[in-house]
């Protein structure tokens, strides 16, 4: 098959795992049809509908905004990318499997913490480690929430490395973003690409909304049979607005803001045209530090007065729980294939990447003679931000680093610069196909008996050539990601 | 319902209402008076677009293009057509999950369409193309109201807002025509031209072959009137919207005991005088009574916040 001139000048750095092209330029064996139905695109057809996929999402409102610069905001799209990812279900199953056993494992980690701290005690876990973590949540100490879980939406990184196998990343157990991509980009790719899609057996992702209902309704407050469920964001401001939106519209619930709720007498309310109406269970998308006035930040406006005390009643559920940050510490991380063989009694399916932890001296020592060699995370953002790649750092931002590890060494941790595999993504201006660096953001949900992992996920593109950043406050695009009957 | 969802929705309705009613005049008022005889038609024309819109100028002949762009696509202008095309599609945004994703789209195209205008074209030669285009979006907005939602106390909400909305749009309408008629009357430019003028007035509210029909005579000052105004059956009256208005008010009200403090008693003791109104009574005194009108509509949105959209 020849390959057309949208791959013409296709080429795969040495050292890098190209998914879909192998360093001598044949297609890997899933990728064989795919790769023949887009090269019956010339580079102007496929420009058409690059940009056809693009008004959609446009017309539809899939949008994020910043309000730098102007008090509207600027108003984007998401970089999407036509070119799917493809994983055969033999990969995915495994992943599910690594996924499952990994999330159930820290939701037993966090009921431990907050009660009798075992792993502590059995110093498996470092005491200090725990109790220097900025998230640990002194309001949830000898509390179970409904049905015993914490993370009922996990959002883990997997990335498949140059050696071929995959790894986890990171684990983000507080609120995980970017669901309402994957469903998004699927429509657009039914529409846009029919006549290739329709080729391939993909496994639908469109339960995700009902799964996550689900969720909540499993994890209800014991007094209520029928529950009252919403989600709770901060507004329309929010860069993550149309993905609330989309998961209320989608559960058929009502979409709230701080504003609408109130607490009286320990039960939460929201005010509807004809007066109070009772919420029993709470998908919030905001910050733990946000929730409550009372306990939490005081000047905080997106929160609800009193929600805090109601939940510690069980009268509301709250989704993630609160102080799940703990189990997400990038610190933390390096601990949890001990934590998983510890609750689980199973080995951990999905590997960890290697992390040095700075708050260890003999660690802080290799970190600060290898740092070129090395990435420098803050152990409890998100989104891309505060990371340091060695590699492509100057001289002088790496010394900057060492001083700011110095000052406070419990905040980073030291990773090895994993390769992480490329993908062939669509360039604009260019107008042809070039690799670009990969992750999958994975959505699992966790319930009192039951569990849910959405099929595929997120592929983020790191569109810069080169950048190992996928992250989309980053300049990080999507794909569409096809799990497929091998 | 969410009380803020309830608000965001009314909200809708009137922006909905405002930036078609601020096309249409524009357009009417603008192609109208291209051809006329006189200059002082044509200054006063760019006028009774400002007046309509409630803008202060500072001068008594603005410059024709300047208010041209600030009444359709000037951003910093609240009251422009963009503006209201922002607002009420912030204010779908807000309901997204309660509203139709038919609608949605719909108000969202709408929005994109006129924030996408090129100023340049508008101002030499698209302005029947603007205004025609953004009277088209309210009309297929207005079809996916009507036909992707359910007609419950949402539907209620927005048609709430476009009935008032409308009341208050066409009273502006009213009072910009008949000060442009007294204006011209001052320069005794001859009888021919109040005719053309209540004929424009009719066309503001797409409501001349309408009237033609009702009347079965050429519109007049009497006629306009009381069509524009008191007219029950057609849907651009002042009077056909305030009855419908408090109709849905009692729809949306669920006390079952009559009470005489009560909204919807407030409202509807404020509006009924209007179903028994006749022309004659208001002829000589239109202005005041204009006036006044608008004061009841906005007192009327008033109480409407007050009883619902507290939260």
């Amino acid at each position: 098959m020849a390959v057309s001139e949208l791959f013409h000048d296709y080429s795969v750095k040495d050292g890098l795992l190209d998914e879909v092209f192998r360093p001598s330029k044949d297609a890997d064996t899933h990728y064989d049809k795919l790769l023949s139905l887009f090269s019956t695109y010339s580079s102007d057809e496929f420009g058409i509908l690059n940009e056809y996929a693009k008004k959609s999402f446009l017309v539809r409102g899939v949008t994020f905004t910043t309000y730098s610069n102007n008090p509207k905001g600027n108003e984007r799209i998401f970089p999407f990318d036509l070119f799917p990812r493809i994983l055969p279900t033999s990969e995915w199953n495994f992943i599910e499997k690594g996924l499952i056993q990994r999330n159930r494992a820290l939701n037993l980690f966090l009921h431990d913490i907050y009660h009798d701290k075992k792993i502590l005690k059995d110093k498996v876990v470092p005491v200090d480690l725990i109790f220097s973590c900025g998230n640990l949540n002194k309001y949830m100490d000898d509390f179970t929430p409904p049905g015993g879980i914490y993370n009922h939406i996990s959002g883990t990184d997997v990335i498949k490395h140059n050696d071929g196998n995959y790894y986890i990343l990171e684990d983000n157990v507080r609120c995980p973003s970017g669901v309402s991509y994957v469903l998004a980009n699927r429509e657009t790719m039914k529409k846009t690409i029919s006549n290739i899609f329709c080729q391939f057996k993909v496994r639908s992702v469109a339960d995700y909304p009902e799964a996550l209902l689900e969720t909540m309704q499993n994890v209800r407050p014991y007094y209520q049979d029928v529950p009252v469920c919403v989600l709770l964001t901060p507004g329309i401001y929010n860069s993550a607005y149309y993905e609330h939106s989309f998961l209320a519209q989608g559960m058929g619930i009502e979409l709230v803001e701080g504003r609408d709720l109130y607490v009286d007498n320990d039960f939460v309310y929201m005010h509807t045209v004809y007066g109070a109406r009772k919420v029993d269970v709470i998908y919030r998308r905001i910050d733990d530090e946000y929730l409550d006035p009372l306990v939490f930040r005081p000047e905080s406006a997106l929160g609800v007065p009193g929600l805090m005390s109601a939940y510690r009643k069980g009268n509301v559920t709250l989704l993630n729980a609160p102080g799940t940050g703990i189990a997400d510490d990038k610190a933390v991380y390096a601990y949890v294939p001990e934590i998983i063989r510890y609750y689980m009694g199973e080995d951990p399916i999905l590997s960890n990447v290697p992390t040095y932890r700075c708050d260890v001296k003999t660690e802080m020592k290799y970190v600060e003679e290898n740092m070129t060699n090395l990435v420098v995370k803050p152990v409890d953002q998100s989104g891309g931000y505060g990371i340091l790649i060695g590699s492509q750092a100057s001289a002088e931002e790496i010394e900057l680093q060492k001083a700011k590890i110095r000052s406070n060494p419990r905040g980073y941790i030291a990773q090895p610069i994993m390769s992480l595999s490329v993908h062939s993504t669509f360039i604009e201006g260019m107008n042809e196909f070039q690799p670009r660096h990969v992750d999958l953001r994975t959505f699992t949900l966790l319930g009192k008996d039951k569990e849910y992992v959405l099929k595929g996920g997120l592929s983020r593109v790191a569109l810069k050539n080169g950048s190992l950043i996928v992250n989309s406050s980053q300049g990080g695009g999507s794909k569409d990601t096809w799990v497929i009957d091998s | 319902m969410l009380s803020r969802v309830a608000d965001n929705l009314f909200w809708l309705g009137r922006y909905l209402e405002r930036s078609e009613h601020l096309a249409r005049y524009l357009s009417v008022q603008y192609f109208s008076s291209i051809d006329v005889p006189y200059q002082q038609q044509r200054e006063r024309a760019i006028v009774s677009i400002l007046d309509m819109v409630g803008m202060q100028t500072s001068s008594d002949r603005p410059l024709e293009e300047e208010v041209l762009v600030a009444v359709a696509l000037d951003e910093k202008n609240p009251v422009s057509i963009l503006s209201s095309a922002y607002f009420g599609r912030e204010n779908a945004r807000s309901v997204r999950d309660s509203i139709s994703t038919e609608l949605w789209e719909s108000m969202n195209n709408y929005y994109l369409f006129v924030s996408g205008y090129p100023v340049d074209v508008y101002k030499t030669k698209g302005l029947y193309d603007f205004t025609s285009n953004v009277i088209n979006h309210c009309s297929i907005v207005r079809g996916k109201i009507q036909n992707t939602l359910m007609h419950d106390v949402a539907w209620r909400f927005i048609h709430l807002g476009m009935h008032l909305e409308r009341a208050a749009q066409v009273v502006r309408v009213l009072l910009s025509k008949i000060t442009d008629i007294q204006t011209l009357n001052q320069f005794k430019l001859g009888n021919s031209l109040e005719l053309q003028q209540w004929n424009i007035l009719l066309d503001c509210l797409e409501a001349k072959d309408m009237c033609r029909k009702f009347y079965n005579a050429l519109p007049n000052r009497l006629n306009t009137l009381e069509f524009l105004l008191l007219n029950p059956e057609f849907p651009r009256s002042v009077s056909y919207n305030l009855i419908n208005a408090h109709e849905l008010l009692e729809n949306i009200s669920r006390m079952k005991q009559f009470s005489k403090t009560s909204l919807e008693f407030k409202v509807g003791k404020d509006i009924n005088h209007f179903r028994y109104l006749e022309v004659e009574e208001v002829d000589d005194n239109v202005i005041p009574f204009l006036e006044e009108t608008l004061q009841k509509i906005h007192l009327i949105c008033d109480l409407i916040v007050d009883e619902y959209f507290i939260y």
